[in-house]
């Protein structure tokens, strides 16, 4: 049957995709590059002047751009590792036979179903330094109140627990997904062979979860790397700017500065260093597809 | 017979002849008058507007006050108001984008006159209202009404009338009387050095667990726009350049003025603030004034209805309201403005006119909202009920203005970050100051105000 169909008619099948992402990726994009090569600043009048690469010069020398990158890695690190080992852990035990399991994958679901930044202000009261729950649980075990948004050294913490707890549901439900499709068969042999539930894990789950994992981490990296709405809502980036991330320094340059053609070159460097950091993890996921492609 | 009814048909078309004009000018007149009486007859005491702009939908981006009277002036006029919400900088931020795509979408908007030189000057996007003001059929403006300084400031731009002022917006300090009488303190400090001296006294644990529960100072030292605020008004109140600048363009903020304001709120403030009010805005210092865990603040007007309010706050009879202090405050104020491409000028002028009018501005002040009307501001009613009223034109008789310059907001928006940087301990006071400074002149430097 595939090989009747003519290379121009899968062109033609695919021309409503290509439509599309050409409208709201290719353009957009394609646009962005443009501006990034002017000097178009709203603030003082909205003229656009083709200002060659004096941009990418001034950003590379912006030492608020370069910290914005290393904040955002920080990020990265902080959550990333965190949400894989915790979503998997939960989606194993979530996938146990249980009473009353349905219940609980529903709840755990929950915080990755809310608007990012209702999130966000739900954890500002949360972290409120005298009214707010958390401060409260600490006074029950004699543990002074924290300033969890407004000192310096805990702000990104606390960043990182509100995405923690938001989007580690995400690789929760990745996970959950990536154990139904394991054959039963495949830990009745290693029963069988006499392996414990340890080395099923080791042997058998871990291995076929790889590339739903590598999967997630690409979405969890690239996310988190750009993560604007929760730092936005809960502390603009501050104080200081302890938590000011690139996409919120990029923002502020486009749209409280309205500096657009900076803002769309450090837009531009950052998709460069984006798909720098993720290139790695997608390049690992194909070759394991072409490693199980060359076994079967 | 034939004669007679030839003379018959003569005198009837004679008679029509006469007749007809007569009957048209009566037709035609009454058209008229029912014009007159349903499209251009106004009397805002009676709630009558004209309705010729019936069926008409405008965009307004509003506050709060402003919508509790939109469906009195819809029921009125038959026009349609979509009222838009957004903050300080969201305003600005929506402003400024409309104005780029030059499509009008927006119709009117409140405003804040500190961006007069970018919205105006640069972005040419408000219409001037003189023309709009000498048509008929629209509400007074009763200009003479208005606090000089108000109209001056917030409406006029190089002579033109450009905004009708809606909010009388000026920084008072606000403070807690009980707290004061419970520390034997007897009257609202007047200088920046009281209150601090203040401040320490009812910076204490109440309750006695160790753990300190009241505040002297509720300070705005957050990424917001009241850090920029709260700095302003310190560097006037230390003799710091009223709009930043030398004659020669050079900032100003690398002065003694300068450090001195961001050493206050670093230190001195901060001691008797909160630890976590680097991260608030106005809001947040309300809330906590209203609570009862600070005994003093700067606050807007807006935000005194709060704090008196017994259902949201704590020690809504307790509250007093003074002069900023070292006697000098900082002109806050918004305004009522068009978009120079709304496509609905007229219409959005017949609400913007019956919003201001004294009349409305009363129902406005029950309302909540902060008038700019000295009528409105010195209405023995309205004081009663809201007595931060004397205390506004206090302080707005000593009020300094932001910058009106086209790089305004984006100097506030380096001052926000300067502030918040001194208040959160991650640059000293003199090192903030410098880097402000030097930013400032970086923008004037690339925007050829000098080489």
């Amino acid at each position: 049957m595939e090989k009747g169909i003519k290379k121009w008619e899968r062109f033609i099948y695919l021309l409503p995709a290509i439509t599309i992402m050409t409208i709201v990726v290719l353009y957009p994009l394609l646009n962005a590059l443009y501006v990034s090569f002017h000097q178009w600043d709203l603030a003082t009048g909205g003229k656009m002047f083709f200002i060659g690469w004096q941009n990418y010069r001034d950003t590379i020398k912006d030492v608020y751009f370069w910290s914005g990158i290393g904040r955002a890695l920080l990020f990265v690190l902080m959550v990333v590792p965190v949400e894989l080992v915790l979503g998997t852990v939960i989606a194993i035990l979530l996938n146990i036979d249980i009473k009353g399991q349905r219940f609980f994958r529903l709840i755990f679901i929950v915080p990755m179903m809310i608007t990012p930044i209702v999130v966000a202000l739900l954890w500002r009261i949360i972290y409120d330094a005298q009214f707010g729950i958390l401060n409260w649980l600490l006074s029950l075990f004699d543990i002074p109140a924290q300033v969890w948004l407004g000192n310096p050294q805990l702000a990104m913490f606390s960043v990182a627990m509100l995405d923690i707890w938001q989007n580690t549901p995400f690789i929760i439900l990745l996970v959950l997904a990536g154990l139904q499709a394991i054959p039963h068969e495949v830990y009745q042999a290693a029963m069988v062979d006499g392996a414990g539930r340890w080395q099923s894990f080791r042997f058998i789950t871990l291995p076929y979860l790889k590339n739903t994992l590598l999967l997630g981490a690409i979405f969890r990296v690239v996310d988190s790397f750009r993560i604007f709405d929760t730092i936005f809502g809960l502390t603009r980036g501050g104080p200081g700017r302890a938590t000011e991330v690139i996409s919120i320094y990029t923002y502020k340059t486009g749209f409280s500065l309205f500096k657009l053609g900076l803002s769309a070159c450090q837009s531009f460097l950052l998709l460069l260093i984006t798909l720098v950091v993720t290139i790695p993890l997608v390049v690992s996921i194909l070759r394991s597809l072409n490693a199980r492609k060359a076994v079967s | 017979m034939k004669k007679k009814i030839k003379l018959g048909f003569i005198v009837l078309l004679i008679f029509s002849l006469f007749a007809m004009p007569l009957t048209g000018c009566s037709s035609k007149d009454q058209t008229k008058d029912s014009s007159t009486d349903n499209n251009e007859t106004v009397d805002v005491a009676k709630g009558i507007l004209p309705q010729k702009y019936k069926g008409t939908t405008i965009n307004v981006i509003t506050t709060p006050q402003i919508d509790a009277l939109i469906p009195e002036f819809e029921e009125a006029t038959g026009i349609k108001v979509n009222s838009i919400t957004a903050d300080y900088s969201g305003t600005h931020d929506k402003l400024a984008l409309d104005f780029s795509t030059k499509k009008g979408d927006i119709d009117g908007f409140k405003y804040a006159y500190q961006w007069y030189g970018e919205l105006i000057g640069s972005q040419d996007g408000v219409l001037a209202l003189d023309e709009l003001a000498k048509k008929p059929g629209f509400p007074e403006l009763a200009l003479d009404d208005y606090v000089p300084a108000a109209l001056d400031t917030y409406g006029k731009y190089n002579g033109k009338l450009i905004g009708l002022p809606i909010i009388g917006d000026v920084e008072l300090l606000v403070y807690n009387k009980k707290m004061f009488a419970q520390a034997g303190i007897k009257e609202p400090p007047k200088t920046w050095g009281e209150l601090v001296e203040i401040g320490k006294k009812l910076t204490i644990d109440t309750d006695g667990d160790g753990v300190i529960d009241q505040y002297g100072f509720g300070l705005m030292g957050g990424r917001g726009p009241q850090a920029a605020g709260t700095f302003t008004n310190l560097f006037y109140s230390h003799g710091g350049t009223v709009g930043y600048f030398d004659q020669a363009m050079k900032a100003q903020f690398n002065t003694p003025a300068g450090t001195k304001a961001l050493s206050l709120m670093a230190k001195d403030l901060k001691a008797i603030a909160p630890p976590d009010s680097n991260t608030w805005d106005h809001a947040e210092m309300v809330n906590a004034f209203s609570q009862g865990r600070v005994a003093m603040g700067l606050i807007w007007p807006g935000g005194a209805n709060e704090s008196v309010n017994p259902s949201k706050s704590k020690v809504a009879s307790d509250v007093g309201f003074a002069l900023s202090p070292n006697n000098s405050s900082l002109l806050g104020g918004w305004a009522m403005g068009i978009n120079k491409y709304s496509k609905n000028p007229e219409a959005t002028y017949l609400f913007f006119s019956w919003l201001t009018h004294p009349l409305t501005q009363v129902k406005y002040a029950q309302a909540g909202g902060t008038p700019a009307r000295e009528s409105t501001l010195n209405n023995e009613e309205l004081v009663k009920i809201y007595p931060w009223f004397p205390a506004i034109a206090e302080n707005l008789a000593v009020s300094k203005p932001f910058s009106k310059l086209p790089e305004s907001e984006e100097i506030i928006r380096y001052m926000t970050e300067a502030a918040n940087d001194a208040v959160s301990g991650q640059k000293t006071p003199e090192t903030a100051a410098q880097e402000l400074n030097d930013r400032t002149d970086k923008l004037m430097k690339d925007h050829g105000y000098y080489k």
